[in-house]
């Protein structure tokens, strides 16, 4: 039995007003308020005045998400993420045909495996999604089929398979708006027992954010709790830090402080009760352009260098006293030129490789370390740019050549959620 | 009258003696015939620690027989051990810098202040305590300080006190500093962890330290170190945490603290409605490197290249090393007697101690993981070792030794009530 229907449609707030569109903002239905949030943020771009008058009627969250959202667009323009929702309808049809379908415009980007394609999710779906953001229907898909959508890579979004994880995947309730899903997140629990009396738990929550692929996110900052409410009305207090008489031996954080995309929070005691209102915001870090710096001449003296108006890329193998030391690692170092060095302090570089033997990794990634004038990294994977032996008398394995990405203009890309009725359990 | 005079003399002569003199008399009494007067006189040696050590190698070279014997064991004993963190001090209404000033002075160990607490005042009479006791009676007595262990030394700062499980014995200190329970639901209950540290005389050579859990019985009745045939545990399971029980140390000339955690692998919490435990209980095992048996040993090992070593033959080498962000890094070839107290050594590895100028050493912490003992008679080694090297730091020696003779402490614990909600 093949398709019956399918169709995309362009499902656009129609004739609403700005009026009506505020009209629908309102405590009780996040998701709805959030659709019509991004319908005025869209309207706003004929009707700016009108939207922002109107926008004083609003509950205080919802204002300063719109008027926060009003901004950001115009300071990222394209790179803010498309508004347009869309139908997606389908009987009898595998995956693969609907990610075709939402490859397409007004959907988005996707890249899928052809291995994925040829040997995985052979089964038929039958799929009637209304009204939806291409991401959100993706990601819909993805829950039925035992896929995740993964980061950006070359402006498209990647499916990746979960493979066969121990305990099924059970699709958490998510948070949709526009080019964003962020799924509810669970709690992790923690309690310290330290003979101060009346021992208390954590609840620590992740957020992790998956973003479309107008909006290539390269690092995260500043996630703040707006609101933390329970059933009884009460706000949740984030949890303070650990006070202990020794340095803690704990895997990611020896005091006990969340990682920084985590939110603890002081829970008292556990069970029987549920976080009604998660509000929270944090902010994206998105860059204007990645400057590209391709080294394809490497075994002269100098190793290979090549350079612009804003950055000098070397590459080179490590000094002969060094290399007893580090091995065979060729040693990439970026210097900037213009921008100040600390300013780049944790930003991701990657590296892609070419070797002369095959199977051979390629690709690698470091981050600024903001300290001195420049950065110097080893390319994790042992080679060398000369004709090189090893003691053994094996040959060393040349880098032929590798290109070097780097985000430039980072701005921020604030981004507000809300979740409903997490259990506290 | 001539009570008196006598009683006179005998201050004037405790007042007034001279510490080296004071030395060389207790000395002179390892040599008694009675067994009770040598240990009274080894026992107040142990006191004055490692400071009596010259005057102990002066009459040690003066000595011969039994008794030369005895005070070259006790020379190695007082270096495996430290300085002693006794300490006496009269203090009313003080300022709390001195106190930690005076402190620091007797044992070696910096106590920094923070915050509000360097404004802070105390009032404490001690008399050959030990200094752990004193920080914590300090911040008891407060109740708005509390302290804690950074790096290589205590921090006092302002916060409700806590009063941690604790045992002292032989200068050295147990203690529980919290319970970690994590996870649980329905179906998985969670994992339970303690942290625990023992503290240590400043430069004690610990080399290993075990734990055997013996009870842990929470108000229902559960003892998680028992087998669930046994009648105990959630679950099940013995609380001991790891196999063989044991964490092995890296001593420094700095270390005082050891921390550590201990827990059974998926080891489970107590009973969901448990409220306290009732009781926990057993021992700490500490094994301290009395003697530092050289293997070999390369003087000022950074004025050039060393020789390598050479196969079966129990040598050090260090062809290459560099200096980099404040650490020293050593290509090292080494090879060792391996048939020597080989049980034991399975454990304990042998050392690779870096003697600093100023007196302080460390061990490498690389060369603790790398090295092993295989069944051959001679084993080795070929690899880089890190040590910890700040600025202008200089190296007088480099020794591969091993820990030996070994003086292991048992350190018994029972700990009472320690509440759970």
């Amino acid at each position: 039995m093949l398709s019956a229907f399918l169709a995309i449609a362009l499902a656009q707030a129609g004739d609403s007003t700005v009026r009506s569109l505020v009209d629908a903002i309102n405590e009780r239905d996040p998701a709805a308020s959030f659709r019509a949030i991004s319908d005025l943020v869209d309207l706003a771009d004929t009707r700016r005045e009108e939207v922002e008058k109107e926008a004083s009627r609003l509950p205080a969250f919802y204002r300063d998400v719109l008027l926060s959202e009003l901004k950001t667009k115009r300071e990222l323009r394209e790179r803010f993420g498309r508004g347009a929702r869309i139908d997606l309808k389908g009987e009898n049809r595998r995956l693969w045909d609907y990610v075709d379908d939402l490859n397409r415009p007004p959907g988005m980007k996707i890249e899928v495996n052809p291995y994925y394609r040829e040997n995985l999710s052979k089964e038929s779906l039958d799929v009637e999604l209304k009204n939806v953001w291409p991401l959100e229907a993706l990601v819909r898909l993805c829950d039925r089929t035992n896929f995740y959508v993964g980061g950006v890579w070359d402006s498209q979004v990647h499916l990746v398979s979960r493979g066969q994880p121990l305990n099924p995947y059970q699709p958490p309730p998510w948070f949709f708006y526009r080019n964003i899903a962020i799924p509810q997140p669970a709690p992790r629990w923690r309690k310290l027992i330290d003979f101060r009396g009346s021992p208390r738990w954590t609840a620590i929550f992740r957020i992790s954010p998956t973003l479309g692929p107008e909006t290539k996110v390269v690092m995260w900052k500043d996630l703040k709790v707006i609101e933390a409410t329970r059933e009884d009305g009460t706000e949740l207090k984030l949890a303070a830090p650990e006070d202990t008489a020794i340095p803690g031996y704990e895997w990611l954080s020896p005091s006990g402080a969340p990682e920084e995309m985590e939110i603890a929070f002081d829970v008292g005691e556990r069970g029987g009760s549920k976080l009604v209102k998660l509000r929270c915001s944090v902010v994206g870090r998105v860059p204007k352009e990645w400057r590209r710096y391709v080294l394809d001449k490497l075994d002269g003296p100098e190793g290979g260098r090549a350079e612009d108006d804003e950055f000098e890329v070397t590459v080179r193998d490590p000094s002969p006293g060094d290399l007893p030391f580090v091995g065979y690692v060729p040693q990439l170092r970026i210097r900037p030129k213009r921008i100040p060095h600390a300013e780049l302090a944790k930003v991701p570089v990657t590296v892609m490789l070419r070797w002369d033997t095959k199977n051979a990794p390629g690709s690698t990634g470091f981050a600024f370390t903001g300290k001195g004038e420049s950065t110097l990294a080893g390319l994790t994977w042992s080679g060398c740019l000369r004709p090189a032996k090893y003691g053994n008398g094996d040959t060393v394995r040349r880098l032929v050549s590798l290109e070097v990405l780097i985000p430039t203009g980072l701005q921020d890309r604030p981004i507000f959620m809300e979740f409903r009725d997490i259990p506290l359990k | 009258m001539i009570r008196l005079a006598c009683l006179g003399l005998f201050l004037l002569f405790a007042v007034a003696q001279d510490p080296a003199d004071k030395v060389r008399a207790l000395a002179d009494k390892l040599g008694s015939d009675e067994i009770a007067v040598r240990e009274e006189a080894a026992r107040d040696l142990a006191r004055i620690g490692v400071a009596a050590v010259p005057e102990l190698r002066k009459a040690a070279a003066e000595s011969a027989g039994e008794k030369k014997t005895l005070i070259d064991r006790l020379i190695q004993r007082l270096i495996g051990f430290g300085r002693p963190s006794w300490v006496s001090i009269e203090a009313k209404d003080r300022p709390l810098p001195e106190i930690a000033g005076d402190l620091e002075r007797q044992t070696g160990i910096p106590i920094r202040l923070v915050g509000s607490a360097t404004e802070g005042r105390a009032t404490l009479s001690a008399k050959d305590t030990i200094l752990w006791k004193i920080v914590e009676d300090v911040c008891r007595a407060r109740g708005d300080l509390m302290y804690r262990f950074q790096d290589d030394g205590i921090e006092i700062y302002p916060s409700k006190f806590r009063a941690l499980p604790s045992v002292d014995k032989d200068g050295m200190r147990f203690f529980i500093d919290r319970f970690i329970w994590t996870g649980g639901e329905d179906k998985h209950p969670g994992h339970f962890r303690e942290h625990a540290a023992l503290l240590v005389p400043r430069g004690t050579r610990v080399v290993w330290i075990g734990w055997k859990i013996a009870e842990v019985t929470d108000d229902k009745g559960n003892n998680l170190a028992q087998e669930p045939e046994r009648g105990g545990g959630v679950i099940g399971g013995p609380l001991v945490p790891l196999d063989p029980c044991g964490y092995k140390v890296l001593p420094t000339s700095r270390a005082f603290f050891h921390p550590f955690y201990f827990h059974r692998l998926n080891q489970p919490p107590p009973a969901a409605d448990a409220t306290k435990f009732s009781r926990i209980r057993g021992t700490v095992h500490v094994a301290v490197a009395e003697g530092l048996e050289v293997l070999a040993s390369i003087p000022t090992p950074l004025s050039g290249p060393s020789t390598p070593s050479r196969e079966g033959i129990p040598s050090l080498g260090i062809p290459l090393w560099k200096e980099e962000d404040g650490h020293l890094l050593l290509h090292i070839n080494a090879a060792w007697n391996a048939d020597c107290e080989r049980n034991l050594w399975r454990d304990i590895k042998p050392l690779l101690i870096l003697y600093e100028k100023g007196g302080d050493w460390q061990v490498s912490s690389r060369w603790y993981t790398h090295s092993r003992l295989s069944p051959k008679d001679v084993d080795r080694i070929d690899n880089f070792m890190n040590f910890s090297w700040p600025k202008g730091s200089s190296a007088v020696s480099l020794d591969l030794v091993a820990p030996h003779p070994l003086a292991m402490i048992e350190i018994p614990f029972d700990f009472r009530d320690i509440p759970l909600r």
